[in-house]
């Protein structure tokens, strides 16, 4: 079981990632994340609603509501400019983190001079 | 209860607390509720039956406690957001909007209202007076009395008193020999009264008023002082117009329409006392008074030598003038007298020479009718048209010159048309703030908010795109803005009504459409269209074209622009004028029923969410619209500007005259001059 706060602290930069890739609605990014964690992440719509709330209210993601195939109108989320930047940032952020976190996890520990 | 009731009072309840944003709730809750529908959808699929799948969605969906506040929280931003954007459209634009159409239409109706009612009296006069100069065969009975207000006017006093008002004349400019002369001519009896006596002459039968006249003319010829004061009417003219700064063109179209008032002389009655002078003289010639003759063509040429040497003279009193000898040599009487002395030659020497003067101007102007009268017919301009140009030869005029008055008189039209498509808008926008304010407290009504970036969009195709081809076309050679008005009347107004259908109608029904969307996205279903009224649609057209056809004829309403500035427009479409005003009407009626047919639409359908929704996204883009048009026309109104500044060949100089006016008036005097630089009489 992964930490939550852990979890949240990643919750944008992977909804920021998905969007990015095509438009996604929230039942769609849900399952995305779970299929593309082998299951590890699973979201819940508590977790999902709020947070992309939160990005479109500061302007990272945009909605539209659209019809399905299956004729239902769903709402679907893309990124926005801004939004792309903060994504970017985000990656370079947490290249640097794990980078980081990995040379001290698992980096053979260092020799003492005694 | 349906499963499907379920999930929604389900939605529902995780939204409360975001109620206090009925659209932003509804907008969240019907995201919720199509999540559920896809879990369900999901179970489905995995072949779960209708109760398992629904249990299976709900349970997917993960604990509800602490969502709605999690909700609020992840929305709290847009919530913000929203709510200054609400004030921002609610409190600002739709207010600022209503000012700007307030004050723009408000204040151009009010000016030209005000100059409409103020110069009108003008026009009637001016239409006849140049009616009189341009078609001497068709001189209205009372042109003499017309010819008399011209000096009432000259005299500043009302028209309806010409003795008192030349009295009044007479006595702020005492001495003056030209009011002098209007006043022999007024104790005198009328030209027609004088023709009488043309047939008492020739039946061997006297006048003795006549030498009377004689012996006070003499006297009025020989003053020192011999002006029509027409400069001093003239700045009386500019000073009274200027004062309604409002529009520089109808400002200078009616400084020179006011203008031809005087700049159109009382000449009939100085016509007919040459003409009877030299009348006189074969008269006095065949009763062997041959003393009188001379005085009589010495009185005939004096007088026609002050009216254009010592008076300031207009083209009009040159042409005048230069056809009385025309008429004189017309009769052998006259002529075989003027053989009868070596100073009789020698006058009819000089009349000839004035004759001749006006054949070579009359060759002028008939050469004329070849490129420079299409180019005059097609490319000239109202203002153009009062300025005498018909009279100009192609080296004082050319296309060129006429660009900028004609574009400056079509920025005018066109800024009043969007003017009155602005106060179209103006009192739809009061009607949607109307509706919007009184459904304000109705309890659960949600009124969605315009999304700014669709706004734009909307903007941008259903205004600045057509306002941008219609700018464009009309640097074109093929727009009606590159011809006359008169000649490409029908061709403006169908451009016009192209514009405006493009703009205001397609504008609305395509934004109602997106409104539509977003109420079904929001799953709230607008009542089935019960379909178009014919019945009410009829009467609403009806009561249009009988509002248009009472706006056409009343004073000061509707049509009042054409009666404004298509004085000449109008006489020059008299003959079409069935088609033109039936197109008008027609185009009238189209937009009405189309009108009419939205507003129907708008109120059958039932839901009144659906009508609340409606009121406040359409008033928020025809406020935006109204903003729009009211920076169109804000630049109409520089573009005027800018034409009024280029136009520098009509601008009226220091003796009231146009450039071209001037050059014509010059050169005439001038050959005038030299013919009687040779004559004793003009000694």
């Amino acid at each position: 079981m992964i930490e939550k706060d852990l979890l949240r602290s990643v919750a944008s930069p992977i909804v920021l990632r998905l969007v990015s890739e095509k438009a996604m609605y929230g039942y769609e990014i849900i399952k995305a994340v779970q299929d593309r964690t082998n299951g590890e992440f699973v979201w819940k719509e508590g977790t999902l609603y709020p947070l992309l709330h939160r990005l479109e209210g500061a302007g990272w993601i945009d909605s539209e509501w659209r019809d399905s195939d299956e004729g239902r109108g769903r709402k679907y989320y893309r990124i926005t400019r801004a939004g792309s930047t903060e994504l970017a940032e985000r990656l370079h952020e947490w290249q640097g983190f794990t980078a980081s976190v990995n040379l001290i996890f698992f980096a053979p520990p260092a020799k003492g001079r005694g | 209860m349906e499963a499907q009731d379920k999930r929604r009072e389900l939605a529902a309840e995780l939204t409360r607390e975001l109620s206090g944003d009925p659209e932003l709730r509804r907008d969240v809750s019907r995201e919720l509720e199509c999540h559920l529908e896809d879990g369900v959808e999901a179970a489905r699929r995995r072949g779960l039956s209708e109760a398992e799948s629904e249990a299976a969605a709900l349970e997917d969906f993960g604990p509800a406690s602490g969502l709605p506040q999690m909700l609020v929280e992840g929305n709290l931003n847009r919530m913000q957001s929203r709510a200054k954007l609400k004030l921002l459209l609610e409190w600002v634009l739709i207010p600022v909007a209503l000012l700007a159409a307030l004050m723009l239409g408000g204040r151009e109706c009010w000016e030209m209202n005000r100059l409409q009612k103020a110069v009108k009296p003008w026009y009637a006069e001016t239409t006849a007076e140049m009616t009189a100069v341009n078609c001497p065969e068709a001189q209205p009975r009372n042109l003499e009395e017309k010819q008399a207000q011209a000096i009432t006017r000259l005299a500043y006093l009302p028209n309806d008193d010409y003795k008192k008002a030349l009295a009044a004349a007479m006595q702020i400019d005492p001495g003056n020999g030209y009011l002098e002369l209007e006043a022999l001519l007024q104790k005198m009896k009328r030209p027609q009264d004088w023709r009488e006596d043309e047939k008492h002459m020739k039946t061997g039968q006297e006048s003795d008023d006549f030498l009377a006249t004689m012996n006070e003319l003499e006297r009025i010829l020989s003053s020192p002082v011999f002006t029509s004061r027409r400069e001093v009417d003239r700045q009386r003219c500019l000073m009274y117009v200027e004062s309604f700064g409002f529009s520089r063109t109808i400002m200078k179209i009616q400084a020179i329409s006011s203008g031809v008032s005087y700049l159109v002389p009382a000449m009939g009655s100085k016509r007919e006392l040459a003409l009877a002078l030299g009348r006189r003289a074969v008269f006095a010639h065949q009763a062997g008074r041959e003393q009188e003759v001379d005085r009589a063509l010495r009185l005939m040429e004096k007088l026609m030598q002050s009216l254009v040497l010592k008076d300031e003279p207009v083209m009009v009193h040159l042409l005048v003038v230069s056809a009385i000898p025309g008429e004189l040599l017309k009769e052998p009487d006259f002529v075989a007298m003027l053989e009868t002395s070596p100073s009789r030659q020698a006058l009819g020497v000089r009349l000839r020479q004035i004759c001749a003067l006006c054949d070579e101007w009359r060759v002028q102007i008939k050469g004329n009718k070849g490129n420079f009268h299409v180019l005059l017919s097609k490319k000239a301009s109202i203002e153009a048209r009062m300025m005498w140009v018909s009279w100009a030869s192609d080296e004082l005029i050319n296309e060129e010159i006429l660009a900028p008055n004609r574009n400056m008189e079509y920025r005018f039209l066109d800024k009043w048309l969007v003017l009155f498509g602005l106060s179209m808008l103006f009192l739809v926008l009061c009607f949607l703030v109307a509706a919007i304010l009184s459904q304000r407290r109705r309890a659960g009504a949600f009124l969605p908010l315009p999304r700014l970036k669709d706004l734009l969009r909307h903007l941008a195709l259903t205004m600045a795109l057509p306002l941008l081809i219609f700018e464009l076309f009309k640097l074109s050679p093929w727009s009606s803005h590159a011809f006359a008005m008169h000649h490409s009347a029908s061709q403006f107004i169908f451009e016009q009504a192209l514009l405006w259908c493009l703009i205001l109608p397609v504008s609305l029904v395509i934004w109602q459409r997106s409104c539509t969307r977003r109420l079904k996205a929001l799953g709230v279903s607008p009542a089935k269209n019960p379909g178009f009224n014919w019945w009410l649609a009829v009467i609403f057209g009806s009561l249009g074209i009988l509002g248009l056809l009472s706006f056409s004829y009343e004073e000061g309403g509707g049509l009042w622009l054409m009666q404004t500035l298509g004085i000449e427009l109008l006489q020059k479409l008299a003959p079409t004028a069935v088609p033109v005003l039936g197109f008008m009407i027609t185009c009238g009626v189209l937009s009405l029923i189309s009108l009419s047919a939205l507003l129907w639409r708008f109120f059958r359908r039932d839901g009144l969410l659906f009508r609340l929704c409606l009121a406040r996204s359409t008033a928020v883009l025809i406020a935006f619209q109204v903003l729009s048009l009211s920076g169109y026309v804000a630049v109409l109104r520089a573009e005027e500007t800018h034409y009024d500044q280029l136009d520098t060949t009509f601008q009226v100089d220091a003796n009231g005259l146009s450039r071209i006016e001037s050059e014509l008036v010059r050169s005439w005097r001038d050959k005038l001059k030299v013919i009687w630089a040779g004559g004793d009489s003009g000694k």
